[in-house]
């Protein structure tokens, strides 16, 4: 099917992105919880690390977990790449504001800007550690995919409610994305003539408060829904079932927790 | 309304309340007047347990399927009755294959066809074995095939002593499952007998925007009057036969 506009083009793949993003690429390779529970202590260790060691480590790692896993590898690149390009922007102006020994000097005209080593070094340890955290969570996501991650998330006992509407967002953003998609498509064929830019929006704008409207009257039947297959005082009824740790979840959970002492000596 | 063992339907024009009808009844809402009984006690002072007792199908599946698999959309109420893992699984298993949906225990229900989610609301609502069911449209956006095993699974549920209540705007499904029928129009009820008398009825079936049943109406074009007054195809064979027998 060929849609017509870009909007619509736009929508629907989004949907589709988010689709594809459900389902992991292996999400049966390693255990949910044990997965979520390392992602957020690698993470927080490349967070607050100095240096490189532990940020090339875990991009390291994150390359061997896409590898491992038979994961489309040029996908996934894409993104830490993208955030590499987007950090390295944000970053520009540390290696001259930074205090130091200069080591480079830029001469605009008037204005002469003198890049500091430290700011330098600052500067690529951020984008670093940018791209550390985004490639490990970025790697388990496309592996696990974001229906294994909110059980994982669950696992790790976040409330309820909270596990629910997550799994609410997964199954519902795609739906309103293509219920949006058929609005302006039936909108679109009433239109005579051919569409302004300003007229985009104007539709736009008619199709986010049906979409809205709609939105409400779902999760009003859907309360419902949940209600009526709900036995107890306590309404929601959310169980994760207990799963059994392999050896690779103890092999992942232990190199964590390395990187993580490694992270505390380190900084120490 | 309704008694076990029997399949009442309710029908009556889009926005008449049919819908409005069935969430009340279900505990969802709360009436203006009047109170529901369950069982001959008020229905409100036995919740949220008694919803244990009554099974809700919507009209579209995609409002009542909220889990991420259909694993866990037929699990759902089962893990709040069952007490190990290990039980929900076997049960869900056993249901999955009564309804066909062995293979797609680990799909997203939100991706399958709407024949597909329609098995799977089914089997997640009779997987806890309510004794009153409530079917609202259950026919509605369904092959003729799909229809058909709908039509099976609300017998099988008549059979199992089941009290089944339908609202539908299917005149001839109405006709196949219903023994009584009642028409709703604007919240009121008016009127309720056999499905044989009602269906009969054009001029009651008119304030429901519905049309008899299409046996009845080329019975009519043809100016046949049977004794009976066969409203399904089954209803005629056996009407049909009684003749020939009574001929010999």
């Amino acid at each position: 099917m060929k849609l017509k506009s870009l909007t619509e083009r736009f929508l629907e793949s989004l949907a589709e992105a988010i689709d594809s993003l459900n389902i992991g690429s292996n999400p049966t390779f390693i255990n949910p919880t044990i997965a979520v529970l390392s992602v957020l202590i690698l993470t927080g260790t490349t967070a607050f690390s100095h240096g490189f060691t532990i940020p090339i480590l875990i991009i390291a790692f994150s390359i061997l977990v896409i590898l491992l896993t038979d994961s489309p590898m040029r996908t996934w690149a894409k993104i830490p790449l993208l955030v590499s390009v987007w950090a390295a922007i944000v970053m520009v102006p540390l290696p001259f504001i930074t205090p130091g020994e200069p080591v480079a000097s830029l001469s605009l005209g008037l204005i002469e800007l003198r890049a500091s080593g430290e700011g330098l070094n600052t500067a690529l340890t951020f984008v670093t550690r940018a791209v550390a955290a985004v490639a490990i969570f970025t790697s388990f996501a496309f592996v696990l995919g974001w229906r294994e991650i909110v059980r994982g998330l669950q696992g790790l006992r976040i409330p309820q409610e909270l596990g629910l509407l997550l799994n609410m967002a997964i199954i519902h953003i795609p739906l309103f994305l293509r219920e949006a998609v058929k609005m302006l498509s039936a909108r679109e064929s009433r239109m005579m003539r051919k569409i302004r830019f300003k007229e985009v929006w104007r539709i736009l704008s008619t199709v986010v408060g049906d979409l809205l409207l709609r939105s409400y009257e779902r999760s009003w039947v859907l309360e419902k829904a949940i209600k009526a297959r709900s036995f107890r005082a306590t309404e929601l009824s959310w169980e994760t079932p207990s799963e059994v740790m392999g050896i690779k979840d103890l092999l992942l959970l232990s190199f964590s927790l390395c990187i993580l002492v490694l992270g505390v000596f380190l900084g120490a | 309304m309704a008694d076990r063992g029997e399949v009442v339907s309710i029908i009556g024009r889009n926005g008449s309340g049919k819908t409005t009808l069935l969430l009340i009844a279900a505990g969802l809402l709360e009436p203006q007047r009047g109170i529901v009984l369950l069982e001959e006690k008020p229905l409100k002072e036995q919740l949220p347990e008694a919803r244990r007792m009554i099974g809700l199908i919507f009209q579209d599946p995609n409002d009542q399927l909220f889990n991420p698999t259909v694993y866990d959309e037929i699990a759902f109420a089962l893990r709040q009755l069952l007490s190990s893992e290990a039980e929900v699984e076997k049960e869900v298993k056993q249901i999955a294959e009564k309804f066909h949906l062995g293979d797609l225990l680990s799909r997203p229900p939100y991706r399958l066809s709407i024949g597909e989610k329609r098995r799977v609301t089914l089997a997640s609502v009779l997987a806890y074995d309510p004794d009153i069911v409530l079917f609202d449209e259950p026919t509605a956006n369904l092959s003729a095939k799909s229809a058909e095993e709908i039509e099976q699974i609300v017998e099988n549920a008549r059979d199992a002593g089941k009290a089944v209540v339908v609202a539908s705007h299917d005149v001839e499904f109405v006709a196949n499952v219903s023994s009584r029928v009642y028409v709703l129009n604007e919240g009121s009820m008016l009127g309720g007998s056999s499905a044989k008398s009602i269906l009969s009825d054009e001029s009651l079936l008119a304030l429901a925007d519905m049309k008899p049943p299409l046996l009845s109406q080329a019975l009519s074009l043809l100016k046949l009057r049977l004794k009976e007054n066969p409203l399904t195809i089954r209803d005629l064979a056996e009407a049909t036969s009684v003749t020939q027998y009574d001929d010999q």
